[in-house]
């Protein structure tokens, strides 16, 4: 086979021909192997190398992805202001990995990009770039089927732990009959957020803490590393939380709440004891949380558990949905009460969903029905809100509800001393 | 039923059911009967889980009038009320209906369920009665009605303990014997059909005879598929060392995506070499979208080496949820199964127009085509590939007709 240049020996060739126009041509390095690995994933990188397209395709800078997942790009001066807005875009993007929170406190040290004066620092690049070439002539010819996916699963493997074998399945999940959760059981609020208002809750979810359920049973091992296994797993906690619930006696789990569960389960003798168990009221302020890929897994056995969990009172919304999935799924034809969309800076990539037909995939899934779930940050609730979206879930939101609680008690506090 | 129960037996719903429609004779004032006939439903909604959840349908009955319920083996049931308005027994009706929407049974009334009105038909409910109660005692019968029960009594589920073990036995397991095909084929212009692919496929009962005896490998839908990706990755090896090489026809395989990523995979790939184009790749629609980027990357990568890609798993329900057509496959594969078939109306019809053309009416292969009007009704979708049983027995009378060996 005969493989294509890499393009860490394009771009040597590109700057040996550059040594007689190199006045006026700049050059940034930008380090996206510093990133945390579960912010260098394929898509991630491809975004951000979306991100110079407009400079690329006005001929303004020619853009470079090496080995590292770094990227080069080498662009005329006058494109100057148009790469500082793409580097900003960049550093949102990636905003809530560790290179970017904490901006160090010598404001010129820039962490993620080294910036290059072709014409002063010619000499110093060509050898960077030149080394990069011998070293990858050095290496074996790796083999990569797919890209770069085996490559960033096995450091994701290193920062993770073990992926986990069926038998660490059975043996987890015999201890997970046992163990305590009680404490691992997390509460995350859903509200609605208009403006800079403050948000009001609408309901919340309830659920366990896998990292927590991972460090105590089973540290170093990735509880997520097959999709088929983790899925599994989660029936096991559906029994768990079920039970829970069922003898719940805490007065702290009230309102409209909502929980994760499996079609399967739905359709058990553990559901069913559950529906005898709880009150009648207590259905219709309970949202079921339906996984998309336990969905399409089984139209047959979603039709069905939908239409007999609907008629007992509960409310149903459809977890698990990105940027990749949102395009498909329509909660109008799929009979459901709510959709969430997880945030993910991917979002920003017009390149999965423009902003427009974000807007209009809102519209149609209703405004007030859609969730945006994972908002970590001010910028995802800013985010969401642009494209319509009313309801949200996440860090920032719990924080924002701190916030306001510390508020009111200080308010309080004042009031008495009055 | 409290009554004459000798203890610690527990009686059958059929008998309690006969000794009810017995004791009735001198109450039947005000009460009615009704019977539905749930034993035919489709074996895919006659499950234990499904029957537990419709009985719920008649909870509010039960709980607020004079109403017994009786769930039979055969999975039918047997409702008794008196001084229920019809319209509320029509309102539990539909939320069984409701629930098996999809199978024909809930749209054709008469078989659906049969009413009583006791004052009037006690001799014929009674007769009726008897013989259902009656077949409680043939178990032959029984057992015969219910492959799907049979089936899942057959062995106990994959747990992950077993699947532990099945995965290590595959490992040391020739499994290339157990390789099955099937053929789909086109129709051409003329009405003549050509060979399009045969899918090669490994028989999971077979399989699990030699390697899990006594546990059902489908019997967990997440370990199952977790299981397939070792299969996947067998069957691959065992392709690439025997079957591959200056392939004279068309061969599709099942694979997960995950498969593609790894090295078995690129070894076939070695071995298929520039026959890459006579291979098609069939994915599980629930596989795509688990990971549809690792879908996209998957797609592109096999496509560019010339294989082609195929969506399985398509039937029409999912098409009412969602428009596949993003996903830019080769062939979408849907399973129009002989009851959407038979009796299709005209609505019925335009809806499934709108659907094939939607996703290009060359790219369907329409599935699970056991007879020639199943053919017959796809060439009226403008539909022109199929697969299924009848598909490879039209293959061999063609090839017998022109004086030859089938392909």
């Amino acid at each position: 086979m005969n493989a294509p240049p890499s393009q860490e020996s394009l771009l040597l060739d590109y700057i040996h021909r550059l040594e007689k126009h190199k006045t006026g041509r700049s050059a940034v390095l930008i380090h996206l192997s510093r990133l945390k690995p579960y912010n260098r994933r394929d898509h991630h990188i491809r975004a951000a190398a979306n991100t110079f397209d407009p400079l690329v395709k006005n001929l303004q800078g020619q853009l470079f992805l090496l080995e590292s997942s770094d990227l080069m790009l080498i662009y005329k001066k006058d494109a100057k202001s148009d790469v500082d807005t793409a580097v900003v875009k960049l550093k949102f993007l990636f905003g809530d990995d560790p290179l970017l929170e904490n901006p160090s406190k010598a404001k010129t040290e820039d962490k993620l990009c080294s910036w290059y004066n072709v014409e002063s620092q010619y000499d110093e690049l060509l050898a960077m770039v030149q080394k990069w070439v011998e070293s990858q002539s050095n290496q074996p010819a790796l083999t990569k089927p797919g890209g770069d996916t085996g490559r960033s699963m096995l450091i994701s493997k290193e920062q993770t732990g073990d992926p986990m074998t069926p038998r660490q399945l059975g043996r987890l999940e015999n201890a997970l009959m046992r163990a305590d959760l009680t404490n691992m059981v997390r509460r995350q609020f859903i509200c609605s957020l208009v403006g800079d208002s403050i948000p009001t809750e609408v309901f919340s979810e309830l659920f366990i803490a896998i990292n927590d359920l991972q460090q105590t049973l089973m540290p170093n091992i990735n509880l997520g590393s097959s999709q088929w296994l983790f899925q599994h797993l989660t029936g096991s906690l559906d029994k768990r939380i079920l039970s829970m619930l069922s003898k719940n006696d805490d007065r702290d789990i009230t309102g409209e709440i909502s929980i994760n569960l499996n079609i399967a389960t739905l359709l058990s003798q553990d559901f069913l004891k559950f529906d005898d168990q709880i009150i009648a009221s207590m259905r219709g302020s309970m949202i079921i949380e339906l996984h998309w890929v336990d969905i399409i897994a089984d139209l047959n056995s979603f039709v069905f558990a939908r239409d007999f969990i609907k008629e007992r009172g509960y409310r149903i919304c459809i977890d698990g949905l990105d940027e990749h999935s949102l395009s498909f799924a329509n909660r109008k034809k799929m009979g459901v009460d709510m959709v969430k969309l997880r945030w993910s800076p991917a979002l920003l990539n017009e390149e999965n969903l423009s902003i427009d037909e974000l807007k209009s995939i809102v519209e149609v899934m209703g405004e007030a029905r859609t969730i945006l779930c994972h908002c970590d940050d001010r910028g995802a609730v800013e985010f969401g809100q642009a494209v319509g979206i009313q309801l949200f879930q996440g860090r920032h939101i719990e924080n924002l509800l701190a916030e306001e609680n510390r508020r009111r008690n200080m308010r309080r506090r004042k009031g008495f001393r009055r | 039923m409290n009554d004459a129960l000798p203890n610690g037996t527990e009686l059958s719903p059929e008998r309690l059911l006969l000794d009810q429609a017995r004791r009735l004779d001198r109450t039947r004032k005000g009460r009615a009967a009704v019977h539905l006939h749930l034993s035919n439903l489709k074996d895919h909604f006659r499950q234990a889980h499904h029957l537990r959840i419709a009985e719920r349908a008649f909870d509010f009955l039960i709980n607020g009038t004079d109403t017994q319920l009786y769930a039979l083996a055969t999975g039918d049931m047997v409702l008794i009320c008196r001084d229920v308005p019809v319209g509320d027994i029509d309102a539990a009706l539909s939320k069984v209906r409701i629930l098996f929407k999809g199978d024909p049974l809930i749209d054709d009334d008469a078989n659906f369920a049969t009413w009583y009105d006791l004052e009037i038909q006690y001799r014929d409910f009674l007769g009726d009665m008897e013989e259902v109660a009656g077949a409680d005692r043939k178990p032959a019968k029984k057992a015969s009605s219910h492959p799907s029960a049979l089936k899942a009594m057959a062995g106990h589920p994959l747990t992950p303990d077993s699947l532990d073990k099945g995965i290590s036995v595959l490992r040391n397991t020739d499994i290339f014997d157990l390789i099955r095909h099937q053929a789909a084929i086109r129709i051409g212009a003329e009405g003549d059909a050509k060979l399009l692919f045969r899918e090669h496929f490994i028989s999971i009962a077979d399989l699990q005879t030699r390697i899990t005896p006594g546990t059902t490998l489908t019997g967990d839908q997440w370990l199952f598929q977790y299981f397939t990706e070792e299969l996947d990755r067998r069957m691959l090896s065992a392709m690439a060392q025997r079957d591959v090489a200056g392939m004279k026809h068309s061969i599709s395989l099942n694979l997960n995506l995950s498969t593609i990523f790894t090295r078995e995979f690129e070894a076939f790939n070695n071995a298929v070499g520039p026959d890459a184009n006579k291979v098609v790749v069939e994915f599980q629609t629930m596989d795509v979208f688990a990971d549809l980027p690792r879908y996209n990357l998957a797609r592109k990568h096999l496509q560019s080496k010339g294989y082609k890609v195929l969506i399985d798993g398509l039937n029409p329900l999912s098409l009412q949820f969602f428009d596949p057509g993003g996903l830019e496959p080769d062939f979408f594969k849907v399973y129009w199964g002989e009851e959407f078939v038979a009796g299709a109306s005209q609505m019925r019809i335009q809806e499934m127009n709108a659907m094939v053309a939607k996703m290009g009416a060359s790219k369907v292969l329409m599935v699970h085509i056991d007879s020639e009007d199943a053919i017959k009704f796809g060439l009226t979708l403008g539909i022109t590939q199929f697969q299924g049983r009848f598909t490879d027995t039209l293959l061999s009378a063609m090839a017998a007709k022109m004086g030859k060996a089938a392909p």
